[in-house]
């Protein structure tokens, strides 16, 4: 049947400071997005991706976020992106990492990446005791992932 | 490539400062995020975030670098949240679903092995759990078509439905043609498939229109005379019209009426309207009776004959506990439990085709009556033993003429070796043969009568009647009475007999549990029936079963319909159109031959109704219907909280601006009618202005006047009985007082009227009184229209001008509507409302929830009482309708009444403002 595509994007919060958890909110991000849009493409902009457009997850502790957009004009969102300095008084950018199609493969590419992340940390680690932690997580995300049929390699697409 | 630099930096920084993980900063961030919505602001409050700076020094809390554990927990924790976020599968869909597209398969969730391999496991899970789910719900797989439909199974299958509600007999008849509703434990016919509103109407007053009515039980009292007269005296008033008690019920040769209350509270605490009849004395001691009735000896005689009598009393389903429960407690009587025989051995063991099922509940001893006994008084209930149909109209005498014909009971060849058949052994005794031929002559006789209103009302009469299966017409015929009967001048001797019938002309082997059972028991199936027809040479023979042929002792009940009782108030030429409208018979038969007698009357052209067409049937009467129009019996209460229910829930289920808004309208009860509150508040007012009275002597009207009168009256009789219970005033007396004084009159004063008025209504002021209203010009009433008290200006613009159709409601206020705007109006300003506005309006709707405020004054005219049932009357052409008014409200009317106008009132519907002039008249006989 005829439906909406969507573009899914995915990005990561920088921000300049290093505090631990940032109180950011979706509706802050959404409104930062807009006003991006509309310092970057104007009206038209704004009216042309106002229907699809939301903040569909953040995550104030990994600083993930997931923005969806119409497929159509999803590229003027991709290019205003850049334009958001700041987000809720912190001042900040937006990394963008992945865009998919659906939330479901940016799941997907989320969990790959967060695997390679916690890699790259183990291999930073100085001392023992920070390797140990970072060892004991990683396993903690795979243990589950053992004991869970896994799906998405199961059913294989 | 941002991201890992940054972590490195940030773990690097992780050795110099370590404090504990932060959690959300909350409240401060908040506040400095409302200050820097711009961005300019941000950075500025961002270069003032420095820990070392003073003023923001709650930021110096907050880490400066993260832990690496905490970072590399929140990672993991979030891949665990994507994993189960994608495992999951939402919104109920099936596992297969999930596959991509070019993996899917026709049948997959048929057949498991089309699934990839690895999925199997989980697929077969699913289907399992989707059976034993299915299991659950509806039992065993659905059997065949063929299989259900076989008669055996089907049979079965009746059974098991019939054991929530029972069904009557006619039940699959009706059930193929009406809409059926459960009520009061019965499935009950309530209004026919096809229009039929007309229709009926037409049946009523031209033809004959039926209903089944088996669903009224019959509670059976025997016992001797006087003690049963002297008990249940206790539950009836004598007031309130003729009882048990009355000699021309207790012969038995007339069937009646009246209003059961609760052991000595009349005129509280009613039960329930009852029609009895006492079993007819044999013949020597109906002579006697007659003998009396005629002579008129003292009534001291019944009262102490200690003759066994035996009664009948036919109670609507609604009420049947309560009555029971009251006569069982008013003799003291115990229940007998008795053994349950051995199911019976059923004769037709054929099928009878699937219209004829009824016959088999009568045989079902599951459905046993109960028995309850004390040393002299035996109480049974007969629910399942008979039936009862009402045939009203004209033309039911005619069909019934052609349906019944008395049965040939003179045994002359019995041949020893058989069994006797039931009237075999009841017509052994010649007197009963006797009965019998007297029987069948006046029968023969009532064929030169015309209608049956032309009978002495009420009466009964009994007959042994033929198989009326075997004199069914080959077509559905519409029966007309012969004209030429109509010609002749009726001889002096059969207007004797339309008068007064024979004596023991009502005596019936009916009355016995025996013969009652027989007789359904000896009934031919069907099918036996048509393997007999078969035999014949020439197709369409009437069947001549000789000995064979069952005999059906029935008793037919006269209804007289409409009285001249009922319409005084009405002008001389509506009295003679509308005399004995409504009238008929009622047939009375023992249980398994409802389905014979009602194919055979509906062949006859009778029209079937249910309980729509009998509750129009009274409207057009202009009589009050059980448990509807009987607002102080529990059995209305019943009845009124289930319908208010049930039209609640369907207006919440419209959306606002597709329902009325009674608020708007001035309603305060639009779902039932609040008679308790009404009546205390008009008992208050009343007291209110004698306070007034005493205080500042304002010259008060006289009719209000009497209304103190009423209710001092009212605090000196009435001490026991709890003072502001609702009753009907149902006294003859009284209401036909009250009735006289809504006719115009002459000659006498006004105060003369009202203080009459209120020395005959003494104590009466928190009765209601049952009110019949006539249209004047437009407008039908309909159910909880509010009857209310004109103005004098509204009557003079009606003499004035004769077309007025009434004045209007003003439109009202609805305090939660204006909440709602104002607190719209307020977000859009971002104001906040104010606080006492708000709670004043608060306190209003709660108000008007509660019922807290006033029902008498919640619109511009008084209201005086509500509208039971209303319709438009064919008979009359205009809107009619039955209402109860409290008793002060309707002197204060007729107190402003002028006397040479027949009292009017307003009557507003609950879904309009027009109000409309209505001509009042008391009802004397309430049902």
């Amino acid at each position: 049947m005829v439906r909406f595509k969507n573009r899914y994007i995915l990005c990561e919060l920088v921000f300049e400071d290093d505090f631990l958890v940032h109180p950011t909110e979706e509706r802050n991000l959404y409104y930062k997005i807009k006003e991006a849009i509309a310092k970057a493409h104007g009206d038209y902009g704004v009216g042309v991706l106002q229907g699809g457009l939301s903040v569909k997850y953040l995550n104030v502790y990994t600083n993930i976020v997931f923005i969806r957009a119409r497929r159509a004009y999803h590229k003027l969102v991709l290019s205003a992106l850049p334009f958001i300095r700041s987000i809720a008084k912190y001042s900040c950018f937006l990394n963008t990492l992945h865009v998919g199609g659906s939330i479901r493969s940016c799941q997907k590419f989320l969990q790959k990446y967060g695997r390679q992340q916690l890699a790259i940390l183990l291999r930073k680690c100085k001392t023992q005791e920070e390797k140990q932690e970072v060892q004991k997580s990683i396993l903690n995300c795979s243990l589950i992932e053992k004991d869970q049929v896994t799906v998405e390699d199961d059913i294989g697409d | 490539m941002a991201a890992p630099t940054k972590k490195r930096a940030r773990v690097e920084m992780e050795s110099e400062t370590k404090s504990n993980p932060g959690q959300y900063i909350s409240e401060k961030a908040k506040e400095s995020e409302k200050r820097g919505h711009k961005r300019k602001r941000a950075q500025d409050s961002f270069i003032k975030m420095k820990p070392n700076e003073q003023e923001d020094d709650w930021l110096s809390l907050a880490p400066r670098c993260i832990n690496v554990a905490d970072f590399a927990e929140a990672r993991a924790t979030e891949i665990n949240t994507m994993m189960k976020a994608m495992n999951n599968i939402s919104g109920g869909r099936r596992i297969f679903q999930k596959l991509p597209r070019h993996m899917r398969r026709r049948a997959m969730s048929h057949n498991v092995k089309r699934l990839p391999r690895r999925l199997r496991a989980r697929a077969e899970a699913e289907v399992q759990k989707h059976k034993r789910a299915n299991k659950q719900d509806s039992g065993a797989a659905k059997r065949s078509r063929r299989h259900r439909r076989r008669p055996k199974n089907l049979f079965a299958e009746y059974e098991r439905r019939k054991r929530k509600h029972i069904w009557l007999e006619t039940h699959i008849w009706h059930a193929k043609r009406f809409h059926m509703s459960e009520k009061w434990g019965y499935k009950i016919p309530h209004h026919p498939n096809e229009k039929s509103v007309r229709a009926s109407y037409r049946a009523l007053a031209k033809h004959c229109l039926i209903q089944d009515i088996s669903y009224y039980g019959v509670i059976e009292v025997t016992g001797p005379q006087g003690y049963l007269l002297k008990s249940l005296a206790h539950l009836t008033n004598t007031d309130s019209g003729l009882t048990f008690a009355s000699l021309s019920y207790l012969g038995g040769k007339r069937h009646g009426t009246t209003m059961l209350y609760q052991y000595d509270k009349y005129p509280y605490s009613a039960i329930s309207v009852v029609n009895f009849l006492w079993k007819c004395l044999s013949c020597e001691c109906d002579d006697r009776v007659a003998i009396k009735e005629e002579t008129n000896t003292d009534a001291a005689d019944k009262f102490s004959s200690t003759e066994s009598r035996q009664l009948w009393m036919w109670v609507h389903p609604s009420s049947y506990e309560t009555v029971l429960n009251e006569i069982v407690k008013m003799f003291h009587a115990k229940p007998v439990m008795e053994k349950m025989k051995k199911k019976r051995t059923q004769i037709d063991k054929g099928s009878d085709g699937v219209e004829d099922t009824g016959d088999e509940s009568s045989l079902d001893f599951t459905k046993t009556d109960r028995q309850f006994k004390n040393s002299c008084v035996h109480i049974r209930t007969l629910k399942f033993d008979l039936l009862r149909f009402r045939l009203q109209g004209p033309l039911s005498h005619s069909v019934l003429l052609d349906v019944l014909q008395s049965a040939e009971v003179k045994c002359s060849d019995i041949e020893e070796c058989e069994k006797m058949k039931w009237w075999e052994s009841y017509y052994e005794d010649t007197q009963n043969a006797a009965v019998h031929d007297r029987q069948k002559e006046v029968w023969k006789n009532l064929k030169n009568i015309r209608t049956s209103s032309e009978l002495s009302p009420g009466c009964v009469l009994s007959l042994t009647v033929k198989d009326p299966r075997l004199l069914l017409p080959q077509k559905k015929t519409k029966v007309m009475t012969a004209v030429e009967n109509t010609t002749e001048p009726l001889a002096n001797e059969r207007i004797d007999l339309c008068r007064r019938f024979p004596d023991g002309i009502s005596q019936s082997p009916i009355w016995e549990k025996k013969a009652r059972k027989k007789a359904s028991v000896e009934k031919f199936s069907i099918d036996e029936l048509n393997k007999k027809r078969a035999e014949h040479l020439i197709p369409g023979t009437v069947l001549q079963l000789g000995r064979e042929e069952s005999r059906i002792p029935i008793l037919l009940l006269h209804n007289p319909g409409k009285l001249e009782d009922v319409k005084e108030q009405m002008s001389c030429q509506e009295m003679q159109n509308s005399l004995g409208f409504g009238g008929g018979w009622d047939i009375v038969i023992p249980s398994g031959w409802g389905m014979a007698f009602w194919i055979a009357l509906i062949y006859r052209g009778a029209r079937a109704g249910g309980e729509r067409e009998a509750q129009s049937a009274s409207a057009q009467q202009g009589l009050p219907y059980f448990p509807y129009d009987f607002p102080d019996t529990l059995a209305y209460n019943e009845t009124s909280n289930l319908r208010k229910n049930e039209l609640e829930s369907k207006y919440s289920r419209y959306p606002p601006d597709k329902r009325t808004n009674y608020a708007k309208f001035g309603v305060v009860a639009p779902f039932c009618s609040p008679w308790e509150q009404l009546v205390v508040e008009w008992n208050d007012t009343s007291v209110s202005i004698s306070a007034k009275e005493q205080t500042s002597s304002i010259d008060v009207d006289a009719s209000e006047m009497v209304l103190n009168e009423l209710k001092v009256d009212d605090m000196a009789v009435t001490d026991s009985v709890p003072r502001d219970a609702v009753y009907v005033l149902r006294s003859r007396s009284r209401l036909r007082h009250l009735a006289k004084s809504c006719h115009r009159y002459k000659n006498m004063g006004k105060d003369c009227i009202t203080s009459s008025l209120s020395s005959v209504l003494k104590g009466d002021s928190h009765a209601l009184v049952c009110v019949s209203l006539r249209m004047v010009h437009r407008g039908v009433p309909a159910l909880f229209g509010m009857v209310c008290l004109a103005d004098s200006d509204d009557l003079q613009q009606l003499y004035r001008d004769k077309n007025y159709g009434g004045p209007l409601e003003t439109l009202h206020k609805d305090p939660s509507l204006i909440l709602k705007k104002l607190d719209k109006k307020c977000k859009k300003r971002k104001t906040k409302l104010d606080t006492e506005v708000k709670a004043a309006l608060v306190a209003e709707i709660n108000a008007s929830n509660s019922l807290v405020s006033s029902v008498k004054n919640s619109c511009n005219r008084q209201i005086i009482g509500y509208v039971c049932k209303g319709s438009h009357t064919f008979s009359t052409g205009t809107g009619c309708a039955l209402a109860y008014c409290t008793i002060p409200g309707l002197i204060k009317m007729l107190g402003d009444k002028p006397a040479s106008c027949h009292a009017v009132v307003l009557v507003r519907n609950i879904k309009s403002l027009q109000y409309r002039f209505a001509y009042l008249s008391v009802l004397t006989k309430c049902w």
